[in-house]
């Protein structure tokens, strides 16, 4: 009989009850609707052990890849360990590099740490030690990188940036969970078109997720979009046309609403992206930002043709304290 | 075989899902019922729905159906919204290739739980 491991405690499943089923017969409460592997209301994540692929059918590339799995559909063979969300480990890094990349984007670069693993475009929570301060920030690096790159936009209240610019110099030590977000590259489908757009430090992951994609010899087109208000609003527009430059297959689209800068795309991101795309049918798209940009950028991408699974995103949100 | 196997399942639900949203959010006479909602979560509450007026299985209750559209009839969701609705998804099934008889059928299910949603 496979043992199932939850919270700390071990079960024993009999040998036709879903993982659901064994867990609701301990007393707990798992989100579930539908309890036919379609919903997807009850995913879990199998922490430690494998998923049967019947529980993954329907899930993402990116929900498999992070073995997530839906509890209903699974009647473990094997010893499997879950969690409703999975609890991420504290790490300490040391700050190498720090520059201004314009008048409000502070680039940090930092080691690595022992055993931290990550996807190109994942995030992590940083947290300052002294008052448990935390702020997400998305990773620009790719796991094969001998750092940690972090683009943080700068607030002029904000607790967080003004503490990162102002506070921390190179040898500091840096604290973060993580990682976190389905927002990354999969292998699966290397000859898919893929399109990137964002605005602000939204170009993070986006960067990371390009990068990563090209290393992983994707042989559909990669376009990315970066979209801001004037020029002074786009930045790292020279690393990303450096990275274009590396592929056939990969090009780079700056554009500002006001037309301003070099060789730029006239337009609000959104009908730059319409623009370039009428049609996103067959692609993969991922889109950064904030969170009312993605929410459009989402939509269209959907209704111009792209799948609901194949649509990625992450929604920056400022801090309200 | 049941109607949901004849439709082909998982697989069907799978392939209807994007169709049918999409046909959704397009119309003018019921897209304000789904905006400003999280889009993933959305397409999974479309994909229970789905799998429920294809005949699979599901574990919906009447009260359920009721609590879940509540705010939505306080919005003035009423019978032309859900005829809508079902109309949408005939269409669906058209573009998948299922026949008038199935569509029927799916219809019938979609119509049963008419007065739950509608709150009455």
């Amino acid at each position: 009989m496979a043992k199932i491991t939850y919270e700390g405690k071990t079960f024993d499943c009999a040998e036709d009850k879903s993982v659901l089923e064994c867990l609701e017969g301990n007393g707990f409460k798992i989100p579930s609707s539908c309890r036919a592997g379609v919903c997807q209301a009850c995913v879990m994540t199998a922490t430690s052990g494998t998923p049967c692929a019947k529980s993954q059918e329907g899930l993402t590339p990116n929900q498999i890849e992070l073995n997530q799995f839906m509890s209903c559909s699974c009647k473990p063979t094997a010893d499997i360990e879950v969690a409703l969300e999975e609890i991420k480990k504290a790490y300490s890094c040391s700050v190498t590099e720090q520059i201004m990349l314009n008048e409000r984007t502070l680039l940090l670069r930092m080691t690595v740490p022992n055993a931290f693993s990550y996807k190109a475009g994942q995030f992590v929570n940083v947290i300052r030690k002294k008052d448990g301060l935390m702020r997400s920030y998305s990773i620009a690096s790719v796991p094969e990188d001998d750092y940690i790159e972090m683009h943080v936009r700068c607030y002029e209240d904000g607790k967080m940036s003004s503490w990162l610019k102002g506070w921390i110099e190179p040898g500091c030590e840096l604290h973060f969970t993580g990682p976190f977000g389905e927002c990354f590259y999969t292998d699966d489908k290397p000859e898919a078109d893929i399109l990137l757009a964002g605005i602000g430090t939204g170009m993070a992951p986006l960067y990371g997720i390009a990068k990563d994609a090209l290393q992983k010899g994707h042989t559909g087109k990669i376009s990315i979009i970066q979209g801001a208000m004037s020029e002074e609003g786009l930045y790292f527009t020279k690393e990303f046309a450096e990275l274009a430059a590396t592929a056939d297959n990969c090009e780079y689209i700056s554009s500002t609403v006001d037309g301003s800068g070099d060789g730029v795309q006239e337009g609000k991101i959104d009908d730059v992206v319409k623009a370039n795309f009428p049609s996103t049918a067959g692609m993969r798209v991922y889109v950064c930002g904030s969170p009312n940009t993605v929410g459009r950028l989402k939509k269209y991408a959907f209704m111009a043709g792209a799948s609901m699974s194949d649509i990625f995103s992450d929604p920056f949100t400022q801090a309200s304290e | 075989m049941s109607l949901y196997e004849k439709l082909g399942g998982a697989d069907a639900v799978n392939a209807a899902v994007d169709i049918f949203y999409r046909k959704v959010l397009a119309d003018d006479r019921i897209n304000r019922f789904f905006e400003d909602v999280d889009m993933e979560r959305q397409a999974q509450k479309q994909k229970a729905f789905l799998t429920m007026v294809f005949g699979g299985p599901n574990n919906y209750t009447g009260l359920d159906m009721r609590n879940g559209h509540k705010h939505l009839v306080k919005m003035g969701l009423d019978d032309s919204h859900v005829d809508a609705v079902i109309e949408l998804l005939g269409a669906t099934l058209k573009e998948l290739g299922v026949g008038d008889d199935d569509i029927g059928e799916v219809a019938g299910i979609a119509n049963s739980v008419r007065d739950d949603v509608l709150d009455r």
